[in-house]
């Protein structure tokens, strides 16, 4: 459990961290994305450039979590219950897309979609159960 | 699970952002446990019964569905 006793500014801290990770990630995935984009032929760049886009998104996921880790019992139920909402919501959107494609209605699903809308999903599941809880 | 505090909390004249910080949570956690939205766990719920030097049991009990 999160004591009150931490130090006024490690929320700030917390914050930077994760404002300073988000760009990270959307830097390397821009740079990653544009070169890849250019069709390298050296399968090392192009195998470098992958591993950039993968590992500039670590950084960001680990300062979500150690934002939840910080914070009290309650917010970390309430992170719980988004993330089981946004699975079982992602599941929903990864079926109907598959099966929206087998019935003809949509030609070809990015990867880049579905994790964008997992994203998504679990922006909007945090919001429900937030206010849910509240 | 049922729970007395909002009265205990008012026999303090405390707010709840008041017994949050007491306790190290959230005003919006005080406010669900009252409303029965959430049920603490043990740690927090020791915390509780001891800014009131109280027991557990005197505190939470439970309820017809538990």
């Amino acid at each position: 459990m999160a004591e009150n006793s931490e130090r006024p500014d490690s929320g700030l801290r917390r914050l930077a961290l994760i404002v300073g990770a988000f760009v990270l990630w959307f830097a390397t995935y821009v740079v990653a994305t544009r070169l890849l984009h250019r069709h390298p032929e050296s399968a090392v760049v192009r195998g470098t450039l992958a591993a950039l886009g993968v590992f500039g998104f670590v950084p960001w996921l680990m300062a979500i979590a150690r934002l939840i880790q910080s914070q009290d019992e309650f917010e970390r139920r309430i992170h719980l219950v988004a993330l089981a909402v946004a699975f079982g919501a992602t599941a929903l959107f990864i079926f109907a897309a598959d099966f929206l494609q087998r019935a003809g209605f949509v030609d070809y699903v990015l990867l880049r979609t579905i994790w964008m809308a997992m994203i998504v999903l679990w922006w909007i599941a945090i919001m429900v159960v937030s206010r849910f809880y509240r | 699970m049922k729970n007395r505090l909002r009265v205990l909390r008012a026999e303090e004249n405390w707010t709840q952002a008041e017994l949050g910080m007491r306790v190290g949570v959230s005003r919006q956690a005080i406010h669900a446990i009252e409303t029965g939205k959430y049920d603490p766990g043990l740690p927090l719920g020791m915390k509780i019964a001891r800014v009131f030097q109280r027991r557990v049991e005197e505190i939470f009990e439970l309820g017809d569905n538990d």
